[in-house]
């Protein structure tokens, strides 16, 4: 008989008037990789919580181990040996890989500390891995993959009972994310436990044993091996199609043109970005981004190459302004990183307008008519004075019609689908439509594939730095096994 | 034979590189070797402007004038790395020099007399350390409001009056504290290299070392990693009352009396020393070898601007200038370092 790692049963979680957790039931074998598409987010973090530290509940009983550590009387509150490695990283960014692994350990009894024993040992580990990282670097210094391996060693060292790798696919390059899977691998077979949470299902069958798939806080279904195929995730998928019509085609209006561009990341890169298209860079190596949107703002320059932005030379002036020369950037987590909370809806969605109303003598009738226009659109959220009280699909509106109102000539996206439930993605990729509607050119910066292909026009291939394919949308279906 | 001296020659060259690379890993090292060679570029200055800069017996001036600040920086650094500042420091020093002189005015065994002055300073640092990590007060106010609290004591420890003079008996105390000498250096300087070894020992070689660094890089990683925030942050407030508690016996000890305004605006002269010296006023980095760099400017500056007869308020100014340049130099390269970590 298989050991059982973790067991929940019935677990209810409630907060609020709302029900985060629905009569949970999962179980992980020991060895096992256990994957988890939340089809909405509705609970994610609830279980997330509940696995890593023994908060109260309101039914139900869950066993790590075979141990019973919390149950609907009783919560203990302490910690269970279960380790997430997700986005947000845990580890110190100031100290050193191996005072991450074994000093910052719970348990770790030694006070007076021996780098070079400490040393030796995460050595023996890396090794194994077969993985080149220098104990006494600082984990500041590291790559994401990198930081990856140190969070795994660090929970495999720890003892942890269970390992949750969570939507670690927005953070990977496809390159890295493949090697990470192997390493995941080869760890269950020698007994490790694994609990993969990923939005995609392309990307959770790859590697998981079984697969629940959670939606409103309950687990609908568990799929076993053999039932991991296209047809049986379909019933639960949305279609992602665009339910109006087609955005027109600027065909020939070139606004951002690339001529062998290079700089530290980017190696003779030469593209040209057409008014209202929506294009995908698709980096495999997870290297181009910081330097394509630093030239765009202006902090860098290229070393070689030219850049034309409408029909004019892209000069560090013009970068300097970029927003008001009609470059936007949307970056990742946008309702939290792009969004002023202590300002209303209104105030928020005028926030970029503003600018270009300095000069109009009548501003309150243009504000007028503003908010009679979106409030066709967003609806009565609109007059909502604290956006806090606002759910994420609202936020991401206010994000996106706050550039749909502005309109510049390009907006960068960098991930836009990141961490998002495939609700919000269908609704993310309909806001990005509208930005297309309104000529606005779209450049999705990207790590993973993720929805990108429903939107794109084109789909660019990049390899340490440089476009290596690009596919047109009649081409997207050969897309993914190259990719 | 030949082969073997050769690879023995490569594996020192190896072992050499090593060496170096590991030096220069030490997080703030590479600020530290700069500031040191603006140290010496200073020393040399002065020494070219005023060649009695270079006496011996300035040198001993020089030094028993820097082992102060050092020592007040070296508990300034221990709460800077953790992200927190302390601005008791000041008045923590004007209280021990109150209380210690006022007990031996009044007659107490001088030994008694230190150690109730060190008792009552550790109150201080456990309450700084009290109302920052388990009260939740922002560092700032909660050692301003202790650093208002500790010049009143050390006001009303004596009834609004400087202390009479500690006397004769209290000979051993001053000599030990600052008149005396050990193996020719002022035991002042002495006093310094041993607080300096013990710290830097825990700072760089301790697990309380790391946990210290670990809650001013990142808090809420640290108590994930099982790391104690609340006991480490008091433990540093408490270093930081023992290093400004022996400031306070050494002024005693060197005016052979109680001075209410002892150590006004010693805070900033222990902020100025750990700044200089690569400690970041955002945490997490910096080590106590940067410390004694910092001082050793601050002391240098003051002294070689006093000999090229520059006035007090120009030297202010000076310093001023060299700290807020450090904090700048700090903000700088942590904010415009390329991170290859994770996207966003």
């Amino acid at each position: 008989m298989r050991e059982e790692i973790l067991r929940m049963e019935n677990v209810t979680c409630k907060y609020d008037g709302i029900t985060f957790l629905d009569h949970i039931n999962l179980n992980i074998f020991k060895g096992e990789i256990m994957g988890l598409i939340p089809i909405n987010s509705q609970g994610k973090s609830w279980l997330f919580n509940l696995l890593c530290q023994n908060y109260p509940i309101d039914y139900g009983r869950i066993y790590i181990n075979n141990q019973l550590v919390n149950y609907y009387e009783h919560s203990a509150y302490n910690r269970n040996r279960v380790y997430i490695i997700e986005k947000k990283s845990k580890l110190i960014q100031d100290l050193s890989v191996s005072d991450n692994i074994f000093v910052l350990k719970r348990g770790f009894r030694k006070y007076i500390i021996n780098r070079k024993v400490l040393n030796k040992q995460v050595n023996l580990f890396l090794e194994e891995m077969n993985v080149s990282i220098d104990p006494d670097e600082l984990v500041m210094n590291l790559n994401s993959y990198e930081q990856c391996i140190v969070e795994l060693l660090k929970a495999i060292i720890s003892g942890s009972k269970l390992i949750v790798i969570s939507d670690i696919s927005n953070i990977l390059s496809v390159v890295d994310l493949s090697k990470l899977l192997d390493l995941i691998k080869s760890y269950s077979e020698k007994g490790f436990t694994f609990l993969y949470v990923g939005n995609h299902h392309e990307e959770v069958f790859k590697i998981c044993d079984r697969v629940a798939l959670m939606k409103d806080g309950r687990i609908i279904r568990v799929l076993d091996e053999k039932e991991l195929t296209e047809d049986n995730i379909k019933a639960y998928t949305i279609s992602f199609e665009d339910a109006k019509p087609s955005a027109p085609k600027y065909d020939g209006q070139g606004i951002l043109k690339f001529e062998n561009v290079s700089t530290n990341h980017l190696k003779n890169m030469s593209f040209t970005i057409e008014k209202g298209e929506c294009v995908v860079f698709f980096d495999t190596n997870n290297m181009i981004y910081s330097d394509l949107l630093q030239i765009m703002n202006g902090e860098m320059m290229p070393g070689q190459g030219e850049i034309i932005w409408n029909q004019k030379r892209f000069t560090s002036k013009l970068a300097k302004n970029a927003l008001e020369n009609g470059i936007a950037v949307i970056v990742e987590n946008a309702t939290v990183n792009m969004l002023f909370q202590n300002l209303s809806y209104v105030e928020n969605l005028y926030f970029l307008i503003e600018r270009k109303l300095k000069s109009v003598k009548n501003k309150s009738k243009v504000l007028k008519s503003i908010i009679t226009e979106y409030e066709n659109i967003v609806g009565q959220e609109i007059y909502e004075t604290d956006i806090s009280k606002l759910g994420l699909t609202s936020l991401y509106n206010l994000v996106y019609y706050r550039i749909h109102l502005y309109k510049p000539k390009v907006v960068f996206c960098l991930q836009p689908f990141s961490g998002a439930d495939m609700y919000l993605r269908k609704h993310i990729a309909d806001l990005i439509r509208e930005l297309k509607r309104k000529g606005i050119a779209v450049i999705i910066l990207a790590v993973s594939i993720s929805d990108t292909l429903t939107i794109a026009d084109r789909f660019l291939v990049i390899e340490n730095g440089s476009i290596v394919k690009e596919f047109s949308k009649e081409k997207f279906s050969s897309l993914r096994s190259i990719v | 034979m030949i082969m073997t001296k050769n690879k023995g020659e490569l594996t020192m060259g190896n072992d050499k590189q090593n060496a170096f690379k590991r030096i220069m890993a030490i997080r703030g090292m590479g600020q530290v070797i700069t500031v040191a060679f603006g140290l010496i570029v200073l020393c040399i200055v002065f020494g070219i402007i005023n060649p009695t800069f270079f006496s011996s017996k300035n040198i001993g001036n020089l030094l028993r004038q820097i082992a102060p600040i050092l020592i007040i920086g070296i508990g300034q650094s221990y709460v800077l790395i953790t992200g927190n500042i302390d601005l008791s420091i000041g008045s923590v020093v004007g209280m021990s020099c109150m209380i210690s002189a006022t007990l031996m005015t009044k007659g107490v065994n001088p030994l008694v007399a230190v150690f109730i002055t060190i008792i009552c300073c550790l109150i201080v640092g456990v309450l700084n350390g009290e109302l920052v990590a388990k009260c939740k007060l922002p560092p700032f106010i909660a050692t301003l409001g202790t650093m208002t609290i500790a010049r009143g004591i050390a006001q009303i420890v004596n009834n609004n009056y400087n202390t009479d003079s500690i006397g004769d008996g209290a000979k051993v105390f001053r000599n030990f504290f600052y008149y005396g000498k050990t193996m020719g250096l002022y035991n002042t300087i002495w006093i310094a290299i041993v607080l300096w070894i013990v710290f830097n020992f825990i700072l760089s070689k301790t697990r309380t070392g790391r946990h210290i660094y670990a809650i001013g890089s990142n808090i809420e990683a640290s108590k994930l990693s099982g790391v104690n925030t609340s006991v480490t942050t008091i433990k540093v407030y408490v270093v930081s009352a023992i290093c400004a508690c022996t400031v306070g016996l050494v002024t005693t000890a060197t005016s052979g009396m109680g001075t209410m305004d002892a150590g006004n605006s010693y805070e900033m002269y222990a902020v100025a020393a750990s700044v200089i010296g690569g400690v970041s006023t955002l945490g997490g980095q910096g080590i106590l070898l940067g410390t004694v760099i910092g001082a050793s400017i601050w002391g240098v500056l003051q002294n070689g601007l006093q000999f090229a007869g520059a006035p007090v308020a120009i030297r202010n100014i000076i310093i001023g200038i060299i700290v807020v340049v450090s904090v700048l130099l700090d903000v700088v390269v942590r904010t415009g370092k390329p991170r290859k970590s994770r996207v966003n």
